[in-house]
């Protein structure tokens, strides 16, 4: 729980992003709020669509054109104490610029297109490093990243750091990824679906090494997922969202054991299980993601609900009721007055 | 069994939810035109050559006047004005021209137009005036517009014999319209089938033809244009030699277009549906072209629209240096041909005024190319 | 590396040979030669004396012979650099080409550097700036730019340069510097003639290079990699230079070699209407003359600079790219 006098690392309130498009304006994450203490793991989880991705690039102010962010703000409290409103910030300046990567910085799903193909990693790590620290020498970047490189556990760094990102494997590619996303110390890492492209082998292993990497540094880590076995084994809080809500957050533990949304809850039943009979079938949600422009009336979920209370979340949008100690969730069923509403 | 009805309750609503969906299905055809259709530029360049190859077929009737109707009293005579309001300031809702006459002017010697501000000829329709035939199939003698009689109504000014421009650029389009879709037809052809040909049976065949086809890349484009044309004989027909024309410029533009069809035939060569149709016994020659053709025609009509404005452009560069089309058929690089030197164009400007035509229908080919390259890949953004 | 270089100009072999016998084999097309049609020449204005001559002329340029043979003469000679001798001027080919080598090549260089030099800039500030003012303003000059024919554009200056100065630039060179030696001066007055030509053939490959530009970076902007670069603090100049410029400039240099044959065609019909003393010019001229050794080494020669920047553009797509380096 946090102290009332420690500010967390990032807290984001009430964010709103919305994307100008000619059929009108699409809000892909709809006043999304949430916290990261120091040294902790968040983990957003979603199915693609969800806005958790945007949401990651509006923590860096990286949304493009057409979206921008709308509302809401995004406050940093770096290692001086100073709590920073990045939302003041244009996108475009200075004081952005040297926030991403050295503050917080990030790694993404498709370890292959996210490299500059023309470049050798190693040239990609040390331009990296003189960006944010102009005064060390090339020589001395080039070291840097050869430490980095060891770091992720990647054998003879000093020959890798000359290879071209074609030249690696995914699993290699995303650790020198992981390497060049800390070269700066960043206090915190997002890491956007960092093992979906790979193999199950190579995804333990990556995860594996971030929380090593996690505890040896000290960093805090927003992951981003749309797989909960993955997020059960990294997160200390996990954000459940949907259609650009977040409609249940907590403690890991609190909401995979007691998941309270009706959608959480959904997620889990589809996950296969040791104990699950072979030949039933899996409990997959019905119906599909709808797309962000056609957004339902009322709760999002309900047009997939198996819960659904017609007359009531299909007319208001649910809050975040609390159902547990720094657990809530955004539905009806547990709302405290829920007996009124049904009247 | 209870499973059995779970799973019916459960499809259920799934059937409702779809058959509720107001977005209907489209197909791929349908979804390349939405997607043509929101590239403004390029639904502008498709209007602009509708209506141009329309006035071309319609030459006859839009034209005041017939193509060789040469005004023996108006040589280098400058564009007409058209007038709403007359010498004493009254409006008049038909627009009207004055009557012209010709002067010497004394200071510089040479004729110029006078308006004679006491005739007027109002600008009426369907009015008659040399007769002209339309596809050989309707004759008449109605033009679209006109003065009457002995006014005259110059759009374009007249060139340096009294013939009216404007009239002679319509005529002219349709022979600049025509020669390079003529040209890039015969590419296409050519291009093709030598393009499915060797992508489908690949091997040495392929090898030589790819061979060709460098070289044939490497050829010099304009110069061999020019060494071509030279090569037609005077003594050939106006017909002979717009087709003459149309081969000199389609010759070497099959190749690229060969070596872009193989590209694709190459990538669907080992595509279900062509498997299928050998598995079904059907011949090479029927999977070429019935199969592996129409799933390269989108890109082909691409590589088309884009090949055309080359040609066109090479029509009116022969032309223009008077070895591509010959009087008596006209084309907007013939007529061109008259506004060579400075001294012409300072006098009579408005002898450029083709030049105009063929900046607009290169520039709409460019569009209508561009926007159909989009479209052709209709599931992209 | 230099195997695959060494494999290209092996291939270039048989196409220059297919090239001249194309340039080469046109020329006997007409039933008539050099000597046929000058001797008529010669009796339209009332010089009948040539008739009895033509034979001599016939066996002195070796037209007596049947084609094969003299191509293969010719082509042996070729290879030894002896390019046969131009009959209108009586002169070896080689004097009569390197008299307007040094002019074409000038003008051809600065037009392909302007091409370069400011389609790329544009095109680079035209996507960065996607739907800006400047991006539409931009989009139509570049659609207008490959719309508009060179030649006509040529003619179109000529004339607004005669109303606003009453010079008519024809040519490349003011009479009194025809023939004399490379000066400063020279060059100046050079520089004031081919402005006009340069502007004319680069506006087009201007707008060719300024679009191809555009679409590239827009298209490398949109890639995941651009993210990654923005989210490690770049700044946005090394981003857009560095990263996303250097990855668009791969299909740049891909048509290295296309605007190049672009430009020298385009150049063609200019110089013919400008009067320009280039050897496109003669060529022409000399095509019309059936001309044989002169018009087919001049299109031999445009040949030769068209394979040469294809085997450029595909060196340099070696060099810059790592994927293609290392394969």
């Amino acid at each position: 729980m946090t102290e009332p006098n420690v500010s967390p690392l990032l807290s984001v309130d009430d964010l709103v992003v919305e994307f100008h498009t000619e059929s009108g304006v699409v809000r892909a994450v709809n006043g999304v709020s949430f916290a990261i203490e120091k040294g902790a793991t968040l983990a957003l989880i979603g199915e693609s669509g969800c806005g958790k991705s945007v949401t990651s690039l509006a923590l860096l102010n990286l949304v493009r054109a057409p979206g921008k962010i709308a509302s809401g703000t995004i406050t940093y409290t770096g290692d001086d104490g100073e709590a920073r409103l990045i939302t003041d910030w244009k996108s475009s300046s200075e004081q952005m610029r040297q926030f991403r990567g050295a503050e917080v910085a990030m790694i993404f799903q498709e370890p292959m297109t996210s490299f500059d193909p023309l470049f050798t990693i190693g040239e990609q790590i040390v331009e990296m490093v003189l960006a944010h620290r102009p005064k060390t020498s090339r020589s001395g970047a080039r070291d840097i990243a050869i430490d980095m490189l060891g770091l992720v556990r990647l054998p003879q760094p000093e020959v890798l750091i000359d290879r071209y990102p074609h030249q690696l494997s995914g699993g290699m590619r995303q650790r020198v990824m992981i390497a060049m996303a800390l070269c700066c110390g960043p206090n915190l890492l997002i890491a956007d679906e960092p093992t979906t492209a790979l193999d199950v082998t190579t995804e333990s292993q990556i995860l594996d090494l971030l929380r090593q990497l996690q505890s040896e540094l000290g960093m805090a880590m927003l992951f981003i997922t749309h797989d909960l076995a993955v997020a059960s084994e990294v997160a200390d809080e996990i954000a459940v969202m949907y259609l650009g809500y977040v409609v249940e957050r907590g403690a890991a533990a609190d909401v995979l054991s007691s998941p309270s949304h009706p959608y959480t809850r959904a997620l889990l039943d589809s996950l296969p299980n040791i104990d699950t009979d072979p030949a039933s079938r899996l409990n997959a949600i019905k119906g599909m993601v709808p797309t962000p422009d056609e957004m339902p009336r009322g709760c999002p979920f309900h047009t997939r609900c198996r819960e659904a209370m017609p007359g009531l979340c299909d007319q208001r949008l649910p809050e975040l009721y609390a159902c547990g100690q720094g657990h809530q969730a955004r539905c009806f069923l547990v709302d405290p007055q829920l007996e009124v509403l049904r009247g | 069994m209870s499973d059995t009805r779970a799973l019916a309750a459960d499809l259920e609503p799934e059937i409702e939810t779809l058959s509720a969906r107001p977005t209907a299905i489209l197909s791929v055809r349908q979804l390349m035109w939405r997607k043509f259709r929101r590239n403004r530029l390029a639904v502008f360049g498709l209007v602009v050559l509708t209506v141009m190859y329309i006035l071309a077929v319609l030459a006859g009737f839009v034209a005041p006047y017939g193509v060789r109707e040469t005004h023996q009293q108006f040589p280098r005579t400058s564009p007409t004005a058209i007038h709403f309001v007359d010498a004493d300031g009254q409006f008049h809702f038909q627009p009207f021209v004055y009557a012209i006459t010709r002067a010497m002017d004394p200071k510089t010697f040479t004729m110029t137009s006078i308006e004679d501000t006491s005739v007027r000829y109002p600008i009426e329709l369907f009015i008659r005036g040399a007769p002209y035939n339309i596809l050989g199939i309707w004759k008449s003698d109605v033009h679209l517009f006109g003065v009457e009689a002995p006014g005259k109504l110059f759009l374009l000014g007249t060139d340096t014999t009294g013939r009216d421009l404007f009239s002679r650029i319509l005529y002219g389009s349709q022979v600049s319209l025509t020669v390079g879709l003529f040209g890039v037809i015969l590419a296409l052809v050519i291009g093709a089938s030598v393009g499915i040909i060797s992508g489908y049976y690949g091997g040495w065949f392929d090898e030589i033809v790819q061979r060709i086809i460098e070289m044939t890349l490497a050829f010099p484009q304009i110069p061999l244009w020019l060494a071509l044309a030279t090569l037609v004989p005077p003594t050939w027909s106006s017909v002979q030699v717009y087709f003459a024309i149309s081969i000199v410029l389609s010759i070497l533009s099959w190749g690229a277009l060969a070596r872009q069809v193989r590209a694709m035939v190459l990538s669907l060569r080992t595509s279900d549906f062509v498997r299928a149709a050998s598995y079904a016994n059907a011949s090479p020659p029927r999977i070429m072209f019935r199969h592996l053709l129409p799933s390269t025609m989108s890109h082909i009509l691409v590589i088309a629209t884009l090949t055309i404005p080359s040609m066109i452009l090479g029509e009116t560069a022969l032309s223009f240096l008077g070895l591509g089309i010959k009087a008596p058929m006209t084309s907007w690089g013939v007529l061109l041909n008259e506004a060579q030197s400075v001294q012409v164009i300072l006098q009579l400007p408005w002898l450029l005024s083709p030049a105009a035509f063929v900046v607009l229908t290169i520039i709409s080919f460019n569009f209508v190319g561009d926007g159909l390259r989009d479209a052709a890949d209709p599931f992209s953004r | 590396m230099l195997r695959y270089i060494g494999k290209r100009l092996a291939l270039m072999v048989p196409t220059l040979l297919l090239i001249m016998a194309v340039g080469f084999g046109i020329m006997q097309l007409p039933a008539t030669d050099f000597v046929d049609q000058y001797v008529l020449q010669q009796a339209a204005i009332g010089n009948t004396g040539m008739m009895d001559q033509a034979e001599n002329l016939k066996t002195q340029f070796g037209l007596n012979r049947p084609a094969p043979e003299r191509f293969v003469l010719w082509v042996g000679n070729f290879v030894r650099g002896d390019f046969g001798i131009s009959f209108s001027d009586l002169r070896p080919v080689g004097a009569v080409i390197m008299e307007r080598l040094p002019m074409t090549l000038a003008v051809s260089f600065l037009a392909f550097i302007v091409s370069w030099g400011v389609g790329i800039p544009l095109g680079v500030y035209s996507a960065t700036h996607q739907y800006s003012a400047g991006d539409v303003g931009l989009t139509i000059f570049a659609f207008v730019g490959v719309g508009i024919p060179d030649f006509l554009l040529a003619i179109v200056l000529l004339v607004l340069a005669f109303s606003a100065t009453g010079n008519v630039f024809l040519g490349l060179s003011s009479p009194e510097f025809v023939n004399q030696p490379w000066t400063l001066a020279k060059i100046l007055d050079f520089l004031s003639y081919a402005w006009l030509s340069v502007l004319a053939v680069a506006f087009t490959g201007t707008a060719l290079i300024m679009r191809v530009t555009r679409n590239n970076m827009l298209e490398e902007l949109g890639k995941n990699y651009v993210v990654t670069l923005r989210a490690k603090g770049l700044p946005e100049r090394v981003i857009i230079w560095k990263h996303v410029f250097r990855n668009a400039l791969h299909p740049l240099v891909s048509i290295f070699g296309q605007v190049l044959a672009f430009l020298i065609n385009g150049f063609a019909i200019t110089s013919i209407v400008l009067n320009l003393p280039t050897i496109q010019t003669i060529y022409l001229q000399a095509t019309l003359r059936q001309d044989v050794f002169l018009a087919s080494t001049i299109l031999v020669m445009i040949a030769i600079t068209v394979v040469v920047g294809n085997l450029i553009s595909d060196v340099l797509l070696a060099w810059i790219d790592p994927r293609i380096r290392y394969e």
